[in-house]
């Protein structure tokens, strides 16, 4: 027994799926999804029940340009299973156009009525039972704030499970539609009998010209059958004089809002609201930029002083351990080498994460679940548009000054694949928090605090140049941001840890054994001293290219694998932690513009090949490494001027 | 004189002013960008009301019933309007 709740963004779905489940849930990995979804067990009237939380969608509908994942996801979910679709009573009509694409799935289903209670307070009053009998499936209205009907809700959706569905709502009312879909249905019936029980579902897919399934069916139809139908489609645009696609979903729009007018009374809207004031400030045109600005100086300030405050007592603490390890496993022994390298990754993660990413997630989950992160978008739209981009952008930039791993995997937030494309690059090249320690180790501390700032802000202009590149190279097919605003909230204290924790999560999986592994293989390099052979045969790129000493190699090989190694091993290649006595000014910064650049960690190349693929992976690690080669020989010939 | 509405310059969302009640005629882009809005309920034929216009090139807000979007300038220029009464 499976129930999949699935809604539109802000329909409140995950709160009625929490208020059921609670923070104990699960995420599975099934093979091929390509994200995990949250899901977990409920006992109802004594039966068990496995209840899936989908990830919001607004549509089932796909285009050319979109990340088909979300969507395929969310059908291989509901194949087995009742559908629980939370609709947002604020915005009916819209939420019902999802609805019915839904409803063409004909699995067993119920609409859960949320905030039924905002709506009436807004003026709108909807006869749920009137929307029941006409979607043909049941309707149970919800508050999932304060629980109201979330127990009624699934004890309807456990009876609903052996209901086939609702019948072909969608093309009730227009008869061009209806003939359309009944001729491509038998043609598909007449190519193969098997597709009989979903020829409705398909003939619709394929008026919307859904790339998945016109895949699927190409080879299933033959050419001959695939041309025919092709005409079809073709002969029906000429008569309407409008792409299927839009047809389709002008179709589903009309009836969405048929429905809504027979269901919803609208009274007179309450002339005070409280988003509306809010927005007067966060998103005026001064006040709002100067919110910001304080908002996130503060957020960076507050970060950087937890970090400093904490970090010294993490280090101790694995000084110690290491020292007792190597106390018990004998000083030159390889399993000391194997144990230090173990707690020296263990501590170098906790280094990142607990100091800097925890906080730092903490009150980005805050800036998101009180709806201010789309005021951002909204503000920096108009910048992000001048490097090609557009205000999504900002989430996953803005991670990357966490750490780059969470970032790049926030791209999945972006539509199409080219914004995701250039936004996972910029985000790689954004100074992540073991960046940050680098840069202020080394030249913050060795130079000056203002040069450390200048890292930073010769980093911007990276960024904006390569920005200004790539999509110069790869012109905007989707012309900007299209962005809901969301009602602000009064952030939830679990729901905030609940963010936090998936976040650090993705830290701990995909980093942090790699950080592990990483000082492992340098303690036993170390210990087998193999380092030398290493660092003569870079030295030609050390000294020759960059200008710096050729002990530097091993860091920057190690760097890889993680970047603020650069920095520890950079005492021991050298001999000294005192290392403004064996490097010039120049060569320091040459070192860590240089760390800062190139190619991204192995976390994030892996990060990298999981959201894009491993090809475009690799060519942003040599797009990185060329970048990092360039600014680290321009400083170092800038340094060699007579001043 | 008679005025034709359907020559001249026609309006579009990036034209209006903050409290303008439009009509959507027509998206004058790709059909990605035009199922992109109908996404989030904006189709030809709908009533919104222009809220704000942010300043550096940036976005316009509009009102749908009672959801808020807000739509790039590259879009907004091709969504094309018609007043409508409030």
């Amino acid at each position: 027994m499976k129930l999949v709740v699935v809604g539109q963004p802000f329909s409140g779905k995950s709160t009625i799926f929490r208020e059921v489940i609670g923070y104990r849930a699960e995420t599975a990995s099934s093979i091929g999804a390509p994200i995990e979804l949250p899901q977990g067990e409920v006992e109802i009237d004594g039966e068990r029940a496995t209840v899936v939380d989908v990830p919001g969608l607004y549509s089932l509908q796909l285009g050319d340009q979109d990340d088909p994942r979300p969507v395929e996801q969310l059908l291989a979910a509901v194949r087995d299973a009742t559908i629980i679709d939370v609709v947002d009573a604020t915005v009916l009509s819209r939420s019902l156009e999802f609805t019915l694409q839904l409803l063409e799935l004909r699995r067993p289903m119920v609409v859960a009525l949320n905030m039924v209670d905002d709506a009436s307070r807004k003026g709108i009053e909807i006869d749920a039972d009137r929307l029941a009998r006409a979607l043909g499936v049941p309707v149970v209205a919800t508050n999932g704030k304060t629980g109201d009907g979330v127990a009624q809700l699934f004890a309807t959706a456990l009876a609903q499970r052996k209901s086939p569905g609702a019948e072909r709502l969608l093309t009730r009312g227009a008869a061009w539609f209806d003939g359309a879909v009944d001729a491509i249905g038998a043609r598909l019936v007449a190519a193969d009998p098997a597709l009989q029980p979903e020829r409705h579902l398909l003939a619709i897919k394929l008026l919307e010209r859904d790339p998945l399934v016109r895949e699927r069916l190409r080879s299933v139809l033959g050419a001959d059958g695939w041309a025919q139908i092709e005409d079809q489609i073709a002969a029906l645009e000429a008569q309407g004089g409008q792409r299927s696609e839009l047809a389709v979903s002008a179709v589903r729009h009309n009836l969405a809002f048929v429905l809504f007018e027979q269901v919803a009374r609208v009274g007179r809207t309450p002339r005070r609201d409280l988003k509306r004031e809010l927005d007067r400030i966060f998103m005026h045109p001064v006040l709002g930029y100067l919110m910001l600005a304080l908002i996130l100086a503060g957020a960076f300030a507050l970060v950087f002083l937890v970090g400093r405050a904490i970090e010294p007592a993490i280090l101790a603490l694995f000084d110690r351990t290491s020292e007792l390890a190597a106390a018990a496993l004998g000083r030159d022994t390889v399993s000391n080498a194997v144990a230090h390298g173990i707690l020296a990754g263990i501590g170098g993660g906790m280094v990142i994460a607990v100091p800097y990413l925890l906080p730092f997630f903490l009150i980005l989950s805050l800036l998101e679940d009180s709806g201010y992160i789309a005021r951002i978008a909204y503000l920096l739209d108009g910048l992000l548009h001048r490097i090609g981009l557009h205000g999504t952008s900002v989430i996953p930039l803005v991670l990357g000054y966490g750490c780059t791993v969470p970032g790049i995997l926030a791209t999945r937030i972006l539509n199409s694949r080219r914004d995701k494309l250039i936004t996972a690059t910029l985000t790689s090249l954004i100074p992540c928090s073991a960046r940050m320690t680098i840069i202020f180790g080394l030249v913050g501390f060795f130079i000056s605090l203002p040069a450390a700032i200048g890292v930073y802000a010769i980093d911007l202009v990276v960024v904006i140049a390569t920005g200004k590149v790539l999509s110069a190279a790869m012109p905007e097919v989707n012309p900007g941001l299209l962005m809901e605003l969301p009602r602000y909230h009064l952030p939830q204290l679990k729901a905030l840890a609940h963010k936090t924790w998936f976040r650090l999560r993705e830290f701990v999986i995909i980093a942090w054994p790699l950080l592990i592994a990483g000082s492992v293989v340098l303690e036993l390099i170390n210990h087998w001293q193999l380092t030398p052979h290493i660092n003569a045969g870079f030295a030609f790129f050390t000294r020759g290219v960059l200008g710096l000493p050729p002990a530097v190699g091993i860091t920057l090989l190690f760097g890889l694998l993680r970047k603020e190694l650069a920095l520890v091993l950079l005492f021991g290649a050298l001999g000294t932690s005192d290392v403004g006595s064996v490097l010039s000014s120049v060569q320091i910064f040459t070192f860590v513009v240089f760390v800062t650049f190139y190619v991204p960690c192995l976390a994030t190349i892996a990060a990298l090949a999981r959201e894009l693929g491993w090809r475009t992976a690799a060519a942003i690690s040599v797009v990185t490494f060329g970048i990092a080669v360039a600014i680290a020989v321009g400083v170092r010939l800038v340094g060699a001027l007579p001043c | 004189m008679k005025l034709d509405l359907n020559k001249g310059p026609r309006l579009n969302l990036l034209g209006c002013r903050p409290g303008d009640w439009v009509r959507i005629v027509s998206i004058d882009a790709g059909a990605g960008a035009a199922l992109n809005l109908s996404r989030l309920g904006l189709s030809p034929g709908d009533q919104v009301q222009v809220l704000r216009r942010s300043p550096l090139a940036g976005p316009i807000v509009v009102r749908l019933g009672e959801s808020e979007i807000a739509i790039g300038r590259g879009l907004a220029e091709r969504v094309l309007v018609e007043r409508a009464p409030a």
